[in-house]
Order: C-alpha cells, then structure tokens, then sequence
C-alpha cells in the first residue's frame, strides 16, 4: 500500500553506524525532547512530568500546549541530562504530524531553525509511526513482521506492521477511543483525573461481572471498536437510582473496565490470527492496565507480547530520535520546506 | 435575540438523519457551537452532520487530539472538541483562532461552553439534553437557524 | 552591527540581513500561508547571496505581532532555533511600529492591519514616529470615528477605507524590523530569548455576558 508521505528523501547523509540526534514532539499537549544515539536513548524530558514535579499539581498558566513557551528549555534539558553540547548535534527528528497545526508549527520551525544554524539534517517524523517504533526501543530484539495495538486516549487502532514503511490499520474506533472511554466512565462515576488509573484502582478490589456492560462487536467478524455506547450506557446506570444504591462503586468500576477490556482483547486476539504473526504489541497510554495486560498475556498465550514502558506509550520524543535516527543513518532526510501535516496518515 | 427552535429526537438514528438533512440546507462557512453535558448526543449529532455534508470518512470522537478536519461535498468541515480545554487561551494555543473563522468550511465545535467566550455573535448555538425518564431521547433546542 | 531581521506577520514573508548597520540582502515576497515552508529557503537564500554567517550575527530582530497568529508562531519559532544554535540574542520588534516607521508624514497618523471579518488592528503614530496609543484591535464600526481625520496606512483594509482619502496601502517588511532593531537595540535585545511569545492581541470579541 502506498504511503502517503511527502518527504523528499534525501542520500548522502549517511555517518556510519551511529548519530547523536536530537528528537522534538510538539504534536498535541506534551512539549518533548530526547537526545538519541546508536539507538539508545540519552536523556528524554517532557513538559507534563516537569510541570508537575516543579508545582506538585497542574499550573494552568504553564500546563499544557505553551509550547513556544517551554519547548527551548525542555531541549536544553535533554541535552543537559545526556551530558552532550548542542554543537554535538549530528541530526534532528521533529514530529511533523498528524496534530495540532499550532502545536506542530511550534516544534517543526524551531527545529528548522535549530538545524540550519547548526548546518544539519532534519527529518519530519510521522507520530503514529514513531509510537509504532517506540516498541523497538521497548524490545531491541523485537522483529517484523506483528501486530501492534495502539491504545489510547486519542487512539484505538491495530495495525499489521510488515516491515518499515510497510503499515496496514486492520481495525479502529467508529467513535471513541478505549482511553476516551476510561476518561469520560471516570467523569460518569465522579472520580478524578486521569480517569484509567483511577478506574483501575477502584475496580481492583471490585467484581467485573456484577454488571453485564455492552461489549460492541464483540461477536463480529470485523476488527472494529466502538465505546461511545457503553459510555451511554454507564451514564444511564448511574442515572438509575436503584442501581446506584444497589450495587457499590468499585464493582461498577471493575464491569466497566471488564467490558473495555474484554473487546480489546478478543480484537486483537483476532488480528494476530488473521494476519499469522508470532508476535504483537500494545503501545498507547492504555498499555499502562494491569488488568489489560493480565487478560492480554492470558487470552494470547502462545503469542510472544511485548507491553512497552508507560514512558513510552504517552507521548514523548524519545520515539522521535529513536525513529529519526534510523532514518538518517539509512540516508534519509527531509528537504529544507517540509511542511506539516495536521492530518499525516500512516497508511 | 434570534429564533430558538426545539426538537426531540427519540433515537440515534433520529439524531443523525436530522443532523444530516440540517448539513445538507447549509451551504456557507459558519459556525456551529454545541453544549451539552456527557452523552448527550453531540458526537453522534456530527456523525450525522458530516454525512449529510457528503463526508464518507468516519468521523469519531476529536476529544483527545482537539480538532479534526474532513473534506466535504463542497465545504470542509472542522471538528473541534473543547472538553480538555481549560478557556479560550488554551484554545488559542492550539491556533484555535483559524477555527473561528472558517474558511470554506464549517466548524462544529463541542463543549463549546469551554470557550464561550470567543464564540462568534452568528454562531449557530445547539443545546443538547438527556432526559432520565426516557433515556434515548435527546432534546436539541437550535438557536440562529431554523430547518 | 550584524543582524537578521524575520517579518512573518502578514502574508509576507521576508527575511533581511543588516552588516554594519546596512543592509546587505533581504528575501521577501508575498505568500499567504507559505510562511512554514518559505522562511528557511529564503534564509538559505540570503545566506547564500550574502555570504552572512550566524556566528557573526549581534542578534536576530522578530516582528512580533500583531498579525496573523500563525504567521507570528512560524517566525518566532524559527528565530529561536536559530538563536539557540549559536547563542544568539533576539530583538522582539512590534509590527506596527515597523510598519509606522517607514511612513514620512508631517502629522499624526494610524496604521491600519486587517485581521478577519470587521476586525482590525490599529495603532496610533506621532509625525515623528512615537506612539500614540497602544496597539490593539476593535471592530470597524468602533474604529471609524477614531480614524476619520488621519492618514491610514493599512494592510488589506481597502474595502473599510473606499471613502477615505488619506488611506495609503502598505507593505510590512523584514528591512523596517531591521532598521527598527537597530535603532532601540539597547533597550529592545532580549540575551535569554526563549520566553518570548508573540503578542498575539486576539482579535475576538471577549463577550460581556448578558451582551
């Protein structure tokens, strides 16, 4: 399937087998850099965690998106921990989408601007792509061709990932995301943010089977998600107030989790068998369940899983360098008026 | 102030169809600002909305990445979603302001009560409810636009 | 001094380069909405051209605003990566005051830089150049009587100013940022630039309630 990525390639940048690059992920809320080399990664800060250590809770004023504001010292930062001087620099790895088109500006024309005073190659790096490869950091050993799902609160995707370059999406969310849906259930059962770890914890010492949530297209041959009506329909159990007064909160929490995790599992227990791979990964924010990775490594057990670091399936840039690297070891490099691409497609 | 007009819808499809045949009368850029609280129809509304606008593309839940966009018939379409939005500098930040004026396209924005603020005086404003009784039901009150 | 001046703040583009206090070489044309993909040919234009080099360079002067959001993002974003490469200062340059500085008038005048719809910003400029008001954006119908007996020179408000007869179009330019960062570089230069933010003034009605 062709892709449709617009990069000019570029050869002739090739320095051997390693480059000290630096990678820049400004696509949505984080403000992210990572220093990457010989596909280690060096140092990789992000704004959300610096935020909140600094303050012990959320700044409005500094929080998220400001990343004019913040992504300079996030940079300097990186560069600091890995203990390299920006003139060390070989190469730079910038998202260039898909995200927010204001986001994404912010970090693509000061990386611009960044590798051409310091006389380097820049590559635009696709996000969705960059989680993807975030596996290869998790697991070094890791080989093509698996199934990867992408799980969080802004994605519920599988994709068969044959080789680089070669993606096909088996299967996403007709509406809301599995990560959207734990957010939202959360708000419904009136816990705090951010909604999974806080429904995992609730429900860990509750029973999933006290209440019978839908499960969509759980029967189905197809390898589609939908959450949006078992959002409705936990909204309409909490309405009820014999419900309510029935049954206690950490069961409902328990079902609720049950009934998204139930459908991810069986999904992706179908695309591994449908594609015939020896090997899958869950990335995305909702890697992060405990109760997700127990039924995955369960239901899926002659299968070789990967669930990659937290720190990797949020959004950072360590992905970033990691993938930018590959790219301009094997000569590859985007021209100086690459653009972004608010709605940068993976297949 | 301008011309309110209510509707109940009592299912899904009901919501959608008259989201669809709602697009399908709109022929300019405009500005459609939708409140409601959770559940209450505003995703499903703009799954029948882009339809009605010749949009084949799924269009989910833009709650997480903020805004996606969609070529239409003849209009584009910008699906914005302000529920992790603070206020309107947060949506400033995202270069939210392009949104406001749209340019060829139509911009469907949910929680609008987020950025209540910067919404255009022309706004096309809808109101989404849920009523316990009778839980598939949704009732729409329009304001700046009548069928 | 040896600067650079960015001027993205309109459909525009411009890129200049002063050494020793004139300038050199300036890339500039106009091309909505090419800002992103335009701004590093036209450095690597005028590098080539002039022969400029970053390590030489005393600052790097920005138009910050007002204007179009993006086009302010584009260019500021830019300039810091530069900067950063080599340690640079930035000289923040406020756009209508560049605009301003390139008007010969014997008496009082505005600047005029349409927004969107019937938003426009404006500012308020002495025959010599000082400024009268703050910069800032009203409605049309709000900014009329303000501007009925001054000479405007605005940018793309000829549809507003059909019956006015002292309205002059013009063109912003990365040349003015230049010879305006030149001249207040001392008070101006910011030496640890990253905090900056363009002054985006946005140009939306706050509403009252009950309005």
């Amino acid at each position: 399937m062709a892709r449709s990525f617009t990069t000019k390639f570029r050869v002739g940048c090739n320095k051997g087998y390693k480059l000290i690059v630096l990678g820049v992920e400004t696509s949505c809320d984080e403000t992210a850099a990572s220093i990457c080399s010989n596909s280690k990664i060096l140092s990789t800060i992000v704004s959300s965690q610096i935020i909140h250590s600094k303050f012990g809770g959320v700044v409005p004023e500094l929080a998220s998106r400001e990343h004019e504001l913040l992504l300079n010292t996030i940079v300097q930062q990186a560069l600091e921990e890995a203990s390299i001087d920006k003139k060390e620099i070989e190469g730079i790895a910038v998202t260039r989408g898909p995200g927010l088109a204001g986001a994404l500006l912010a970090g693509v024309c000061f990386a611009k601007g960044l590798a051409h005073g310091l006389k380097k190659p820049i590559i635009g790096i696709n996000h969705l792509e960059a989680h993807i490869f975030a596996n290869f950091l998790a697991d070094p050993n890791l080989k093509f061709p698996f199934v990867c799902l992408l799980v969080s609160g802004g994605h519920t995707q599988l994709w068969l990932v044959k080789e680089m370059n070669n993606y096909t999406l088996m299967g996403t969310s007709r509406d809301d995301a599995a990560g959207e849906a734990f957010d939202k259930g959360a708000r419904i059962l009136g816990l705090r943010y951010p909604g999974g770890p806080e429904i995992e914890k609730l429900g860990m010492n509750g029973n999933p089977q006290a209440v019978d949530f839908p499960r969509a297209f759980i029967k189905n041959d197809n390898l589609e998600f939908s959450f949006s009506g078992l959002k409705t329909a936990l909204l309409y159990f909490m309405d009820s107030k014999k419900n309510k007064k029935d049954i206690l909160l950490e069961d409902i929490a328990a079902s609720y989790q049950q009934a998204i995790i139930d459908v991810l599992v069986i999904k992706l227990h179908q695309a591994v068998i449908e594609a015939n791979v020896n090997s899958c990964v869950i990335a995305g924010g909702v890697a992060a369940n405990i109760a997700l990775r127990i039924a995955v490594e369960s239901k899926l057990s002659t299968t070789r899983v990967l669930f990659p670091d937290l720190s990797l399936c949020t959004d950072n840039a360590a992905m970033v360098a990691f993938l930018g690297e590959l790219y301009l070891r094997n000569g590859v490099s985007s021209a100086m008026e690459f653009d972004i691409d608010p709605n940068l497609k993976l297949a | 102030m301008s011309d309110h007009f209510t509707i109940n819808l009592d299912s899904i499809s009901a919501t959608q169809n008259f989201a669809s045949e709602m697009a399908a009368k709109i022929q300019n850029p405009c500005v459609i600002a939708m409140t409601g609280d959770l559940g209450s129809g505003k995703t499903t509304f703009t799954q029948g909305f882009a339809r009605g606008m010749g949009i084949k593309d799924n269009v989910g839940s833009p709650t997480f990445k903020l805004v996606s966009e969609y070529k239409g018939e003849h209009l584009l379409l910008n699906h914005v979603d302000c529920y992790r939005l603070e206020n309107e500098k947060d949506f400033f930040n995202i270069g939210g302001e392009k949104y406001l004026v749209p340019d060829g396209a139509i911009t469907i924005i949910e929680w609008s009560e987020k950025i209540t603020n910067v919404i255009p005086r022309d706004a096309i404003i809808i109101d989404f409810k849920r009523i316990p009784e009778k839980p598939d039901v949704r009732i729409l009150m329009i304001e700046g636009w009548t069928p | 001094m040896n600067i650079l001046a960015i001027e993205t703040a309109t459909e525009v583009c411009g890129i200049a380069y002063y050494e020793n206090d004139s300038i050199k070489g300036i890339e500039e044309k106009i091309i909505p909405r090419q800002h992103a993909a335009s701004l590093p040919l036209f450095y690597k234009a005028l590098q080539e051209k002039t022969g400029l080099l970053l390590n030489t360079l005393d600052g790097i002067a920005v138009s910050m605003g007002p204007g179009s959001f993006t086009g302010l993002r584009i260019g500021l974003s830019y300039a810091k990566g530069l900067a950063f490469s080599h340690d640079l200062p930035i000289i923040p340059v406020p756009t209508l005051q560049a605009i301003a500085s390139d008007v010969h008038l014997d008496d009082e005048f505005h600047v005029l830089v349409f927004s969107h719809r019937d938003m426009i910003y404006h500012q308020k400029f002495s025959a010599d150049l000082q400024q009268k008001s703050n910069a800032a954006v009203s409605k049309w119908s709000d900014l009329k009587p303000l501007i009925e007996n001054s000479a405007c020179f605005h940018i793309k408000c000829d549809t507003f100013l059909e019956d006015h007869d002292r309205a002059h179009k013009v063109q912003p330019s990365a040349k003015n940022i230049g010879s305006l960062a030149l001249t207040y570089y001392a008070d101006w230069v910011e030496e640890k630039p990253y905090a900056l933010v363009p002054n985006y003034i946005a140009p939306f009605e706050i509403k009252i309630p009950n309005d």
